[in-house]
């Protein structure tokens, strides 16, 4: 795993929340849904990628460019999730940076949450709200 | 100067933090208008589960979620950690009588 050591820990956050600087690895795969959902799994919805010309008005992106659409949703808890257990380490931080939306008969404001859900084997499943 | 008795209780205090710098605060963006919004925040785990699952959730029931990228990277160790325990070490070592 290669680590971006500096002097200043404002400079190591900076440089992970870009990507275009950070020497860091993405942990996430397939991270801009150009492989459409490989890797990602609606929870309980339903689930399509889209491309930048044929997407939603309103959501400028990058020409060639995808994103994920996270539709039939009957509950909050409901989104698009990944498995990330073989890329990451215990006592290590991890930033997360994402560009997100919402689309439909959308009340503003509303809120879009990160969260991790952390199984165990003896023991009940928890939910962790990612922190910032 | 005997340092069992430091050295034991810092022990403790690392198992014990271990438990709490599980958890942090929330990480949500709200979004107010049609248009990407930006998402940021940060995790670390003190202990390894089974299975670590990421995912993004939050809107209304019936409103869709679009998400355009999303990126994680690692900054490790946590030298936050590090500089805890030993302050709490060097704590313990000057309570000695």
């Amino acid at each position: 795993m290669l680590i971006n050591l500096s002097s200043s820990g404002q400079t190591v956050s900076q440089n992970m929340i870009d990507s275009s600087n950070s020497n860091a690895p993405n942990i996430i795969l397939n991270h801009d849904f150009s492989r459409g959902l490989y890797s990602w799994h609606p929870n309980c919805c339903d689930g399509f990628v889209l491309s930048a010309d044929s997407g939603h008005s309103g959501f400028s992106t990058k020409p060639g460019s995808s994103y994920a659409v996270v539709s039939n949703r009957k509950e909050c808890w409901q989104g698009l999730e990944q498995d990330i257990t073989s890329r990451i380490s215990p006592c290590s931080t991890y930033s997360i940076s994402a560009r997100v939306g919402v689309s439909g008969l959308v009340q503003y404001p509303t809120d879009v949450l990160a969260t991790l859900k952390l199984e165990y084997q003896n023991s009940a499943t928890s939910y962790l709200p990612v922190g910032k | 100067m005997d340092f069992g008795t430091p050295f034991i209780v810092f022990l403790i205090l690392i198992k014990e933090l271990k438990y709490v710098n599980n958890s942090c605060c929330h990480c949500r963006t709200s979004v107010s208008k049609e248009g990407w919004e930006k998402l940021e925040g940060t995790f670390s785990l003190a202990t390894m589960p089974d299975r670590v699952v990421f995912y993004l959730e939050g809107p209304a029931p019936g409103v869709d979620l679009l998400i355009e990228s999303v990126i994680i990277t690692c900054s490790c160790p946590s030298e936050c950690n590090v500089i805890i325990h030993l302050n709490l070490f060097l704590l313990n070592l000057t309570s000695v009588p």
